[in-house]
């Protein structure tokens, strides 16, 4: 249910920036301080037979004036406690790590992320950094439905509606990709769509609305015979909570309605001297053929 | 526990009320009492703090919120000089042998023919008043003031007084001494009113045209208020013309408002009904924007009161306001926010030294959202009601003494949030659980005069907090990243679960030098168990309220503030010079990206700790004369510490600006042409700014600085209005002006708010936005009238 949070503040803002539109200026000549460097991380291992990835690279100025510099050379394993996988750097993707092809995560494991031989502060002394995330159960997704209809004022679209039982057993995190012909829709951090089980733990999404296609947009706009796919992915709160306020941190602050500016929370230790995230999760796909 | 807490509370009540009875039999040998109501000749509104001074003696009194005056001397003759600014004194010589009652009305100045020169008497109630760190202003004052498209605003206004700071431009928002936005009680005849904005705080729910009495008590409030930290803002309105049949208008450029008042049958009764609603969304079909073509935005307030004299010694009064912004788009949402306040009074004079008033109160505040998205209605409801019995006695033994004593109970009751999607309410949908709290307070406070210079006010409250059943309460795990819940508690309907209890006490010592100067300091203990979930630094109508539990303590503050008020010119220039030391502790502040709306476990998402407030304030006001206005400084600074923000160092607050200047001047060119101008300046806003940063998934991430470690640049702004009045003739009824007001004279882009944002099309470039508010060389016009 944070789904109407989530939508509906940015509309609000919307309505009222008709009193207070388009007064903005560049600044140019701000002055800011610098911080010392820190590792950034960006690791996943899913239920997906695959190449298991972690990026590793490192924090720049906050006006990105410089490009961002990855860390090669990293000793990169992903542990679950009996068996742990060795990641190797890609070559032709510097500061990218990938496990070996047919590399899984099991639902109930907690894996443990461990980065070796990295020296991010440059005081010759080689750091070690850890994270770890438990792989979340998730229930198969029984079907997805487009609905045509007017999305909202003179937006029509359809809205792609899901079916599945919520596993229960306390609070559970979910991240909903879109793909259209195999093409991810949702390609970007902030277009990620999130939820939590809040007011329906343990009951049946009865067709949930997860995404609107606009019929305006090119990308999204259906024909027939083109297939949409939904990606349910079960998510730790940890990574719920660095999505959420990684979306609230891209938006731009409006007075009236934000709260101070603040850091996206990481799991990655030792917290004062990293950002990013390590997580597990549970992948769940339906398909359906627009007809 | 709970048995001896209501025992006690009982015994209390008792007390109380048996107070009066000794009250009345207690009259001390050979005093005599004279007694009545000053009002205004020519509306019969009652005169809320003129004075009542005997001359010779050097002693006097002065009316309270119903204009209620009691003296009681030795038999003799008196001259008694009856006084109120902007009013004529009146004179009055009584042979007092018998106890008297004695109504005064005075005439109010401008109501005098233009020949008259006006001889300048003016009360000097600045320096000899024993009450100190409090702003009171006249709506006179407040209407000169030029405001934003001419819609003169009281909140507005508030903000350009010393110790005072607008948190945002363009917000309704305030914070007092340090003080947050939740820390300000707003009563409007004495109903709490827990939104004071309209449009986001562009405007304020108060009509001016329906309100009478505007004070603000920033520290030394006295006893008889309670629940707020740091202020007390008391808006009274009019009582109604009860001689007879008036009308006051307005039509401006977003909005107009009619008030009619008069008497109903004779001088008994009165009424006043007061409306007001902007039609800015009238010009949205206008616009080629097709989103703005189909946009609702408007807010309406409609003010009611009736009052009648059942005798000389019973009075009923009856006010209700109702308000409610309405926004959103065809077909997309529809959204609507807005208080409901009610307040039945009853003033019952049991003697002609002790006044009491019974008052039934109610206070609601409610919103709702309704937005289609994905073809669904989702529906998000929030709404809160307190409902008040309160009970208030004045008691004028002599004139050295004024006691005041009372009791309150109010019922808390809050549904947080109830969302849903239309029509498939059964099958998902958040719910925070509707929770309720009693709060009781009980105070007693003296006036004492000690000899002819010295005056001491004492007081105490006391505070009683009780959360009620059904409730569901968390258990969280401090330390924890995010709080966990580790147990979950339901507690039955009416069952008392959770009890806080606290004493206020108040002191002020005024010391009088002369007629002319005195010195006071006031020292004071504040508790606050209502509290308000938000983070954002103006505060939006999504906002919501919630009581102090076994999860939050309440509030508390200790603050200490010593001034010397010096008038000059035959009082027409009053200065003071005032010093604060404010000290918070169990202060509310939210973790970093904490979720304040629709979450169950928001509790868990709040962290507490102290702060520190202190501050210096330079005021000087010339109350007449072609040329009037005042001049204010405020040199002041405001941290907080909480141990899990900012890695538990201190950090200023958003509204921590150490310089704030504010000049309000009007020169009257003639009777009918009157420049006004306010100019505005205070340190730039504190606002955290990012140090470093980085990218995942496509999406430019920030790595921020200490909270708050940047500063935006200063803010300064003039605005500029110009009044014409028409010809005023005795046989002319309708009495016209003109306003015409420029916002923002000489165009400053003041920051609004900084923003670093990813360049959408170009993720590699990242741009600095300074935001700011469109009311650049804003022009407003205004037509008043009143017949």
């Amino acid at each position: 249910m944070k789904y109407i949070r989530i939508h509906i503040i940015p509309i609000l803002v919307f309505t009222i920036s008709i009193i207070a539109v388009g007064c903005t200026e560049i600044i140019d000549n701000i002055s800011l301080d610098t911080t010392r460097p820190r590792l950034v991380v960006e690791g996943y291992i899913s239920t997906d037979v695959t190449r298991q990835m972690v990026k590793l690279s490192k924090m720049g100025d906050a006006l990105k004036k410089d490009p961002i510099q990855v860390i090669s050379n990293a000793e990169v394993t992903i542990s679950d406690g009996s068996t742990t996988f060795g990641l190797t750097e890609d070559q032709l993707q510097k500061g990218t790590y990938y496990t070996a092809p047919d590399v899984f995560g099991v639902p109930g494991r907690t894996y443990t992320l461990q980065i070796k031989n990295v020296d991010i502060n440059g005081d010759n002394v080689m750091e070690e950094y850890t994270a770890q995330s438990l792989l979340k159960r998730l229930n198969p997704i029984d079907s997805v439905h487009l609905i045509y209809n007017n999305l909202y004022r003179d937006t029509n679209g359809w809205s792609v509606n899901l079916f599945s039982m919520d596993p229960g057993q306390g609070r559970n995190f979910y991240l909903i990709k879109i793909l259209r012909n195999n093409q991810l829709l949702t390609d970007s951090v902030f277009k990620y769509s999130i939820t939590d089980n809040n007011g329906f733990e343990g009951k049946y999404f009865d067709g949930y609305p997860v995404y609107s296609l606009r019929e305006d947009r090119k990308d999204e706009k259906l024909s027939p015979g083109d297939t949409v796919t939904v990606e349910m992915y079960g998510i730790t709160e940890d990574y719920y909570s660095f999505i959420s306020s990684y979306i609230s941190d891209y938006y731009p602050k409006v007075p009236i309605f934000s709260g101070p500016s603040a850091n996206i929370p990481t799991n990655i230790k030792p917290v004062d001297d990293a950002v990013g995230i390590f997580t597990a999760y549970s992948i769940e796909r339906k398909s359906v053929i627009y007809k | 526990m709970i048995l001896k807490t209501k025992l006690f509370i009982t015994s209390l009540c008792f007390l109380f009320l048996s107070l009066p009875a000794f009250a009345v039999g207690d009259s001390p040998a050979g005093l005599i009492t004279v007694s009545g109501y000053i009002k205004d000749a020519a509306s019969g509104e009652s005169l809320i703090g003129a004075t009542v001074s005997v001359k010779d003696l050097n002693s006097g009194t002065s009316a309270n919120q119903y204009g209620f005056y009691s003296l009681s001397l030795k038999q003799a003759n008196y001259q008694l000089e009856f006084r109120y600014l902007g009013y004529q004194t009146v004179r009055k010589t009584i042979e007092l042998n018998k106890n008297i009652t004695l109504n005064i009305e005075l005439t109010p100045e401008e109501s005098q023919i233009e020949e008259v020169v006006i001889t300048g008497e003016h009360p000097e109630a600045n320096v000899k008043e024993p009450e100190m760190s409090i702003s009171k202003l006249e709506m006179k004052t407040i209407k000169q003031v030029p405001a934003l498209m001419g819609e003169v605003d009281v909140l507005k206004v508030i903000q350009m007084l010393p110790g005072v700071q607008a948190t945002a431009e363009g917000t309704s928002g305030f914070s007092v001494r340090g003080g947050g936005i939740d820390q300000n009680l707003i009563l409007l005849d004495e109903a709490t009113v827990y939104n004071a904005s309209h449009m986001m705080g562009f405007f304020s729910v108060f009509n001016n045209d329906a309100v009478r009495d505007v004070k603000l008590y920033k520290g030394d409030i006295p006893a008889n208020y309670g629940g707020r930290l740091s202020s007390v803002l008391d808006v009274r309105m009019k009582e109604g013309n009860n001689k007879k049949f008036a009308a006051t208008g307005g039509i401006g450029l977003i909005s107009s408002r009619l008030t009619l008042e008069g008497p109903i049958g004779n001088e008994k009764t009165s009424f006043l009904i007061a409306g007001r609603r902007t039609y800015a969304d009238l010009f949205f079909p206008l616009m080629t924007d097709s989103s703005a073509k189909k946009s609702k935005l408007f807010f309406y307030d409609l003010n009611l009161k009736v009052n009648h004299q059942i005798n000389e010694r019973n009075r009923l009064f009856l006010s209700v306001y109702t308000g409610r912004d309405l926004f959103g788009q065809k077909g997309s949402s529809d959204a609507g926010f807005g208080n409901l306040t009610g307040t039945l009074r009853w003033n019952h004079q049991i003697s002609n030294k002790v006044f009491s008033n019974l008052s039934a109160i109610i206070a609601k505040y409610d919103y709702s959202l309704k937005m289609k998205q994905g073809g669904s209605n989702y529906v998000w409801n929030s709404n809160m009601s307190d409902y008040t019995l309160k009970l208030d006695f004045n008691y004028f033994p002599n004139p050295q003494n004024e006691i005041k004593y009372g009791i309150a109970t109010t019922f808390h009751d809050f549904d947080p949030c109830d969302a849903y999607i239309e029509g498939e309410k059964s099958k998902l949908g958040t719910q925070v659980a509707k929770n309720y709290a009693l709060e009781h307070g009980l105070y007693i406070s003296n006036e004492q005069k000690i000899g002819e210079k010295l005056t001491i006010k004492y007081g105490l409250r006391y505070t009683i907090f009780q959360n009620i059943g059904s409730a569901t309460i968390y258990t969280y795990a401090p330390g924890t990243p995010n709080y966990r819940v580790i147990d979950t508690t339901y507690y039955a309907s009416g069952k008392i679960f959770h009890t806080y209890h606290g004493l206020e006490p108040r002191l002020g010592v005024t010391y009088t030098f002369n007629e002319q100067s005195s010195l006071k300091a006031s020292i004071s203990r504040t508790i606050q168990n209502m509290q308000l979930a938000s983070n954002s630094s103006g505060g939006m109508p999504l906002d919501v309220w919630f009581p102090s539990g076994p999860n939050i303590k309440p509030q508390k503050a200790n603050q200490f503030a010593a001034g010397y008020f010096r008038d000059f010119a035959n009082n027409t220039i009053e200065t003071s010079i005032e010093t604060y030391y404010k000290q918070m502790y169990d202060v509310i502040d939210f973790k970093d990206n904490a979720q304040l709306l629709m979450n169950p476990r928001m509790e868990g998402d709040i962290r507490t700790g102290t702060a520190k407030a202190y501050g210096l304030e330079l005021f000087v006001k010339k109350n007449d004369g072609k040329l009037n206005g005042w001049i204010s400084y405020t040199l002041s600074k405001v941290t907080r510490t909480i141990a899990e923000i900012n890695n538990g160092n201190p950090y200023p607050t958003t509204y921590d600006k150490p310089h704030n200047i504010n000049v309000v001047l009007n020169y009257e060119f003639s009777k009918r042409v009157i420049l006004s101008s306010n100019w505005v300046y205070a340190t730039g806003a504190p606002i955290t700014f990012p140090v470093g940063s980085f990218v995942i998934n496509n999406t430019y991430g920030k790595y921020y600085s200490a909270r708050n470690g940047y500063r935006m640049r200063d803010y300064h702004r003039l605005d500029l209005s110009l009044t014409l009045k028409g010809k005023e003739r005795p046989d002319k009824k309708w009495q016209g002006e003109w306003v015409f007001s420029m916002y923002n004279a000489y165009g400053r882009h003041n920051d609004w708010m900084i923003n670093f944002v990813q360049d959408p099309k170009n993720i590699e470039k990242i741009v600095v936005e300074r935001w700011y508010l469109p009311f650049v060389f804003f022009p407003g016009i205004t037509y008043n009238f009143k017949f």
